[in-house]
């Protein structure tokens, strides 16, 4: 009689998540980080430094950026396939800037390609309402090829330090004897977060995600929403880019292929996100990329090649997507 | 085409109750005062201006709040986030943040006045379907509305909440606002209502005010006239029972149900929405877990734990929503009906015999006067009454003995309603078992051999052709 209504198991499972099932969900996943810590500091050489921390926390902040903007688009009920494209072109326009004696206008052109990117793939989701899959991957191949298409496939170099200090103290620079890229990444978190939880906009990304039929009806509007998301989504490839271009000081067309993307990804559901959407916060995104970046350094630490460290990490991302599954089951 | 040009109007101050059958319109009319459908013609007028609901954020802006009758809350998010979805209060002056506290503190507030006990941060998805209603209506009231519309607001609650409900409607009218409320309920409309209009087949059948007629008529305007004669039954001989379900429960939903089906027999299932008839159904079929009782097919027990089993041992389901449960609309009328009988189709060699499963479909197509310029396009650009007749080709292909129909002629024009009778009867004629659920009864009254009537997933009435009546059936219904 009611077949959008009330799922017939809803009935069921009512207190079903009380006491240490409801605890387990919620925390769960930083005691596993933590028994990650213990083992790893256990049986890898060397793991347990303050320097080997900030140098996994240094090369994570990178990737933590897009793990960002992707929550958004997964908790909107959306998929980003287009974020490893999208840092590399970024990348390469911020690179191109830059080594034309612009640092600041560098990061600007990296954000506002990161951005443009992002809008348009926002318009074709929110108005022309292709499927967020569809869409992005066709973005992962249009920003993919113009990465490589401009320099012929070539890294963009010559780019002189010591003009460009304060660009490259962003992404190299200490503060307190701690990345500055760290703090840099931190405050995003803290700032998605507030945008996540005390804004009307990250209410209604969550409802979105939630029932976008729903939340239709209640009179948000689809088509701007998407629109932003995407962008913020966008803007977060930007950043990480134009940070990339800082750190290496090249432009390097295919720095986001491969790893940016699957972590972005990864990171959101190791992190026990909700794939479909309406459930998570980014606190769990930067849980999810820690556990994958320590795993990842303390499998180096033990001397394991870097192809079966993929493997490793393949079974992990798995085994958290099947107790993510059936916690929600 | 869901409505031909209704005329309806609303003052502030009156509770104006709208009724119609199923399939009459009701709802589509309620899409479009909020803004989810367009109409192709025809405006609405507020204050006598006229006003277009290009959307739903329009409409609310328009002061028209909604209580739907497919829950609209979001099972991830809590109460008070569903409450105040897109009308969270904020505070800060440079930062404008949602301010969690007073929308929760609110919540509570608007839930006490309804006198709930439900945890304003309780989510959605852990609250039965009784709760789910009450936030829903909680939500509609705390929305500073003029025009309040409610369809089918009652369905799932107990008598203390209606009572409650009804308390709060009063004191909105007394503050004009003009309310439209839906129902099925006959007799609570004439406590709640002050004018009642009457929806048929789309059309506005009678408007007039409640004090002044009596429910007979009203029953009269939503079943039509002329509706007597369409249906094809006649007497016919009842072979040995076929279908025994004995004392069949399932939590939750339905409990104790018990009855048989002869063969030849037609079994009309009547009852309000909401009353578990389809629930009761799919668990027949093994599409829903049952957790005590059992069935019998010409008295052997069998075990039902999915549909596959169910089709093997000969029962057959129509559902109700086509497009979801019934039929894969972009693959053909061939490959639909043959898609629960494919073992029958399977060659000695492996793979399937493609071109029986053409010559069976054609076969199919003369016999139901099915109209589709051929069997190999796709399903959904057959009409709705053609549809139907491919499920029951695929049921009948799969050797059904027992079929079950779900609302079988809900959303189709009359003409192709009699022809699902007179197939109906056919079958009845041929051997085969049949279960009608409908929520229309004139065409409950008109098709069946024998009436079980359902209640909030029970059996609260059985009735043979001979005693039964609209009214009888609606007082066990109701």
């Amino acid at each position: 009689m009611n077949p959008e209504g009330v799922p017939v198991h809803s009935i069921q499972a009512q207190g079903k998540f009380s006491g240490w099932h409801a605890r387990w969900d919620r925390y769960g996943i930083l005691v596993i980080f933590f028994v990650l810590l213990v083992l790893a500091s256990i049986g890898a050489p060397h793991f347990l430094s303050f320097s080997n921390f900030l140098n996994v926390l240094q090369t994570m902040s990178f990737v933590l950026f897009v793990a960002l903007g992707q929550t958004l688009v997964i908790l909107s009920g959306g998929m980003d396939l287009s974020h490893g494209s999208l840092v590399s072109l970024s990348c390469m326009a911020t690179a191109a800037v830059v080594a034309a004696g612009h640092p600041w206008l560098g990061l600007l052109a990296g954000l506002s390609v990161g951005a443009f990117c992002g809008l348009i793939n926002g318009i074709l989701i929110g108005i022309v309402r292709l499927n967020a899959i569809i869409a992005t991957l066709g973005m992962l191949y249009i920003s993919g090829g113009l990465a490589l298409y401009f320099t012929d496939g070539k890294s963009i170099s010559g780019i002189d330090v010591n003009k460009v200090q304060g660009f490259h103290f962003l992404a190299e620079g200490k503060l307190f004897h701690i990345p500055f890229v760290i703090y840099l990444a931190l405050f995003f978190l803290v700032l998605t977060h507030f945008l996540l939880r005390h804004t009307r906009f990250g209410n209604h990304v969550y409802a979105l995600g939630g029932n976008e039929a729903v939340a239709e009806i209640a009179g948000i509007n689809f088509s701007r929403m998407k629109i932003v998301i995407f962008v913020l989504s966008g803007l977060s490839c930007g950043m990480a880019g134009a940070l990339l271009t800082a750190r290496m000081l090249t432009g390097e067309p295919q720095v986001g292929a491969g790893t940016f993307l699957l972590e972005s990804i990864g990171a959101v559901v190791v992190g026990g996100n909700d794939i479909f959407g309406g459930v998570g916060n980014v606190g769990r995104t930067a849980i999810g990329l820690m556990i994958l970046h320590f795993l990842g350094n303390a499998l180096n630490l033990m001397g394991i090649s870097t192809f079966s460290q993929q493997v490793v990490v393949g079974v992990v991302v798995l085994l958290f997507c099947y107790f993510g599954l059936a916690r929600r089951r | 085409m869901a409505l031909k040009g209704v005329d309806l109007d609303l003052y502030p101050g009156e509770i104006h109750v709208l009724v119609g059958a199923n399939g009459a319109g009701k709802s589509t009319l309620v899409k479009i005062l909020a803004g989810v459908y367009q109409p192709d013609s025809g405006e609405i007028l507020l204050d006598g201006n006229p006003v277009v609901m290009r959307n739903p954020e329009v409409a609310l802006a328009s002061g028209v709040s909604v209580v739907y009758q497919n829950f609209n809350l979001i099972a991830k998010m809590d109460v008070g986030q569903n409450i105040f979805l897109n009308r969270e209060p904020l505070k800060g002056k440079i930062l404008r943040r949602i301010d969690w506290r007073t929308l929760y503190s609110e919540t509570e507030k608007i839930l006490r006045r309804l006198r709930v006990a439900i945890d304003p941060r309780a989510k959605i998805g852990d609250l039965s379907v009784a709760e789910h209603q009450m936030v829903e209506i909680a939500k509609a009231l705390s929305i500073q509305s003029r025009i309040l519309v409610l369809d089918e607001p009652t369905s799932a609650l107990s008598a203390q909440e209606i009572r409650e409900l009804f308390g709060r409607l009063q004191t909105l009218k007394k503050e004009g606002v003009a309310i439209l409320y839906i129902s099925h309920r006959l007799e609570e409309i004439r406590e709640i209502g002050d004018r009642f209009s009457v929806l048929r087949d789309g059309e506005n059948a009678g408007t007039g005010h409640l004090r002044e007629v009596d429910l007979r008529e009203i029953i009269r305007l939503m079943v039509g006239r002329e509706i007597e004669n369409i249906f094809p039954w006649e007497p016919r001989p009842l072979g040995e029972e076929m279908l025994v379900v004995e004392n069949l429960s399932s939590p939750g939903l339905f409990s104790g149900i018990h009855f048989a089906v002869r063969k030849g027999e037609i079994l009309g299932i009547a009852g309000l929405v909401g009353a578990k008839r389809t629930e009761l159904a799919h668990a027949i079929f093994g599409a829903l877990p049952v957790d005590s009782g059992r069935i019998l097919i010409q008295g052997n027990p069998i075990t039902v734990k999915s549909p596959k089993e169910a089709i093997n041992v000969g029962i057959g389901l129509l559902p109700e929503d086509k497009e979801q449960h019934g039929l894969f609309p972009m693959m053909s009328v061939a490959q639909n009906i043959s898609s629960a009988g494919l073992r029958l189709l399977k060659r000695k060699m492996g793979g399937l015999d493609l071109k029986r499963e053409r010559e069976i479909a054609r076969q199919f197509v003369d016999s139901l006067h099915i109209r589709t310029p051929s069997v190999e396009v796709a399903i959904r650009s057959l009409s709705g009454g053609n549809q139907q007749k491919v499920m029951l080709a695929k049921a009948l292909f799969a050797r059904s003995q027992v079929v079950i129909f779900d609302e079988p002629t809900k959303g189709i024009d009359v003409g192709a309603k009699q022809d699902v009778y007179r197939l109906m009867i056919d079958l009845a004629r041929g051997g085969k078992s049949i279960i009608m659920i409908s929520s229309e009864i004139p065409e409950i009254l008109g098709m069946s051999d024998r009436i079980l009537v359902m209640k909030r997933g029970r059996i609260s009435a059985e009735l043979s052709r001979e005693e039964a009546n609209e009214k009888r059936i609606l007082e066990a219904a109701l």
